[in-house]
């Protein structure tokens, strides 16, 4: 007889937890609220959630808005801004800055313009001369206006936001709108079946509780994925060699301090430091790798970053906080009756915030290829598998990227330049880009986490001119015959934009007084 | 720039008004609020919509008085304004009431007169006192209009909340191409959602006629009607005109 899935348990109620558990909550009910699916969630009252991960993707609009958060809401609870891209300062060399955006570069019809841009020595750098927000990113102007209707955008964003306070309006928004059961328990042991699949949950008061579904969003300690089923983790620390962060919360110096429309994120000796404004205080840190850099150096190199961006005193009187982490993710996400997603599924560093999209990934994933039945599990299993790795393949091929065009002194840098370190679809995709524009088909799956416009932005942001090789084609002439036509059209809506946008810090001030309209 | 004065006969004696022709050559705005208690009378002559308010983002009730600035419905060629009803916050101007608020706090609304309006003249159009110091019957419709504004402003606002809460709103396209091919676009607009009103349960359908709101909701999908007529009076000026 078939089994029904009927009942998920989600274990761990940080931001993975709860997002996980509101989006499959959202999915599976009917259109009265009906769940077709029960969920509960497992929180345990003695473990801090971590609280890490203050940047999103542009994706996270669109989940909010499924899981029937009002933007409004959520941006004054979570303290939240707005995210237009990252910003890298000092990367290639010290003094050079360029911008990933999320709004990709302007097309006229199915022409890629971005192989119009005349190159490193133009006037202009790739993004300022391709993408029609550019001023707004590097800046601290708003994507949107006043009046423009939650989740609707005239520059592409996603948010920085306070983890902490996320996961509480998640909780809040999960148990009250959407029916998800929350318990707060800890976790004794996890019981598994012959088969080896777990068997049920026993807390620590003995009780059994069991589920056709178990979600391990537990952490980096892995409960169920790592502790239970003993699924490897893939080391990918011959790659990307951070391992650990120091992290700081600094409040804004004065009540008008501006709030920087991208995530800034500055290359050092033996990492990088990131830096997120959020609307009442600045979340920095410095990732690194301690086989390079001594954990004093590394505390001393984000003093002297917080003693440029604010003052002495200030970066006397901060007490970093130390996390670690093996970067590398799971051999399998989901092994029998058991998913990981969160810090569970892999960890590495938050370049480019990939931690918060992997979460809405793996969760609308399994929200969509979740069978009815037991029976049916292990090919959705084997699918999801396959493209989660493929998603984390790409997200680390991505960030090597960023490393290894850089002109920057000293060891650390050394080793990343160093080809043995590379994926070897990185090696092939380098020297293809130098040979050929980079285009569409650079980005083939659908659910590509990255545009084919992402690679373009760091690979010519780096200095990298559009590869082109020495024979005539008669595409390559018709874009550049385009491009000052192209210049002008992405010149005037910078313009046009830079004059229109108000600053982050005063639409935030509205939003918190009026909110946005819906419509 | 603004430059309000507390209206004083002795001060103002010579304060002439001009009429509203002039405001709208200068001003060309295509959109004009509107208050409830004038709905019946804007409905024959104008849509009534609402429009977002570009400081704060919230919906305000408006007229709107053509498809383009070129295209004023009730300004004819020349540029003057035609005998047709006149919405009470056009016909106000150049009067306000200026909130006053003394030492303690308290507030109370003056009337006043922006002498910087473009309305304002010292030597054609309508005085605003006649000799003895009284308001002449210009200043004195004007100011009707003003006092209208004040007794209905509150209940507009609860009506567009209430529109926005009941999720009754949409968004409303003009578009389309005058007789002459010019091309004509009406964005940032926004009426009832007929569909939604038709879905409206008895008891919310109920409250809505006792708050009297829902004579406004029909007065507004009926004053759309206004649009197409806007449209054959621009392709009648346009073969009219050499």
């Amino acid at each position: 007889m078939a089994r029904p899935i009927e009942h998920i348990v989600i274990v761990g109620g940080g931001t993975a937890g709860w997002l996980t558990a509101c989006i499959l909550a959202s999915e599976f009910r009917d259109s009265a609220g009906t769940p077709s699916i029960n969920v509960s969630l497992i929180e345990s009252p003695n473990i801090p959630t971590l609280g890490v991960g203050e940047g999103t993707w542009p994706s996270m609009r669109s989940t909010l808005q499924t899981i029937g958060l009002a933007e409004s809401a959520f941006i004054t609870t979570c303290s939240a801004s707005f995210k237009q891209g990252t910003l890298f300062e000092n990367w290639l060399y010290d003094g050079h800055r360029y911008i990933h955006p999320f709004t990709p570069p302007l097309r006229e019809g199915h022409t890629d313009m971005g192989s119009a841009w005349l190159g490193p020595e133009s006037e202009s750098s790739f993004a300022w001369s391709t993408c029609p927000s550019a001023s707004l990113a590097f800046g601290d102007r708003a994507p949107k206006q006043i009046t423009t209707p939650e989740y609707a955008f005239a520059a592409n964003y996603g948010y920085h936001l306070d983890a902490g306070a996320f996961a509480q309006l998640l909780t809040q928004h999960g148990v009250e709108q959407l029916g998800v059961r929350h318990h707060r328990l800890d976790i004794r042991e996890t019981l598994l079946s012959q088969s080896g699949s777990i068997e049920a949950l026993v807390t620590e008061s003995g009780e059994r509780l069991q589920a056709d579904l178990y979600i391990d969003c537990s952490g980096s300690s892995a409960l169920m994925l790592d502790r239970a089923l003993s699924t490897p983790l893939i080391d990918q620390s011959h790659i990307l060699f951070n391992n650990a962060a120091l992290a700081v919360q600094v409040p804004h110096l004065t009540e008008d301090a501006p709030i920087a429309s991208s995530t800034r994120s500055t290359a050092v000796a033996g990492g990088w430091i990131w830096d997120i404004a959020l609307s009442h205080r600045r979340g920095i840190g410095y990732v690194h790798a301690t086989d390079f850099v001594d954990e004093s150096v590394a505390e001393q190199t984000l003093r002297s970053y917080i003693a440029r961006e604010f003052n002495d005193a200030v970066a006397r009187a901060i007490t970093p906080r130390k996390l670690t982490f093996s970067p590398g993710y799971r051999r399998k996400f989901w092994e029998q009756n058991a998913i990981a997603i969160g810090m569970s599924s892999g960890f590495i560093e938050p370049l480019e915030a990939s931690a918060l999209v992997m979460v809405e990934t793996s969760a609308w994933n399994l929200a969509k290829t979740l069978p009815s039945t037991l029976e049916d599990m292990s090919s959705s299993a084997a699918r999801f598998n396959q493209a989660m790795t493929h998603h984390w393949e790409k997200i680390i091929h991505f960030i090597k990227l960023h490393y290894v065009l850089s002109e920057r002194q000293g060891e650390y840098w050394d080793a990343h330049r160093d080809p043995r370190s590379w994926p070897s679809t990185l090696s092939d995709d380098v020297s293809r880009w130098r040979r050929q524009p980079i285009d569409h088909s650079d980005a083939d799956r659908v659910s590509d986490l990255f545009p084919a416009a992402s690679y373009q932005y760091v690979f010519h942001g780096m200095g990298q001119p559009v590869g082109h090789d020495a024979r005539a084609r008669r595409s390559v002439a018709k874009v550049r015959a385009a491009a000052p036509h192209m210049m002008q059209a992405v010149d005037k809506q910078q313009r046009m934009l830079q004059g229109a946008m108000p600053t982050n810090r005063e639409l935030l001030g509205k939003i918190a007084v009026f909110g946005l309209p819906t419509i | 720039m603004d430059d309000y004065q507390l209206l004083d006969p002795t001060k103002h004696a010579s304060v002439r008004i001009q009429n509203q022709g002039s405001l709208l050559k200068l001003d060309r705005g295509m959109l004009a609020p509107a208050f409830l208690g004038e709905f019946r009378s804007l409905a024959c002559e104008f849509p009534i919509v609402l429009t977002k308010d570009g400081a704060t983002g919230q919906f305000l009730c408006a007229a709107l008085l053509g498809l383009s600035p070129q295209h004023l419905s009730c300004v004819d060629v020349s540029g003057e304004w035609q005998d047709a009803y006149l919405p009470w916050s056009l016909k106000r101007q150049p009067f306000l009431i200026a909130n006053q608020a003394d030492p303690e706090g308290t507030v109370t609304p003056m009337l006043s007169l922006d002498t910087a309006h473009p309305m304002i003249s010292q030597d054609s159009g309508e005085l605003v006192f006649d000799s003895s110091g009284a308001l002449t019957h210009v200043a004195e419709a004007k100011l009707a209009a003003l006092r209208s504004i004040n007794d209905f402003a509150a209940k507009t606002a609860e009506f567009v909340d209430r529109l926005v809460s009941l999720e009754l709103l949409t968004g409303l396209k003009v578009q389309g191409q005058t007789a002459n091919g010019h091309d004509i676009e009406v964005d940032g607009i926004y009426g009832i959602d007929e569909e939604a009103l038709g879905q409206l349960n008895e008891s919310v359908l109920g409250e809505l006629h006792r708050a009297n709101q829902l004579e406004p909701i029909y007065l507004m999908v009926a004053s759309l009607g206004r649009i197409s007529a806007f449209m054959r009076q621009i392709n009648h000026q346009q073969t009219e005109s050499p």
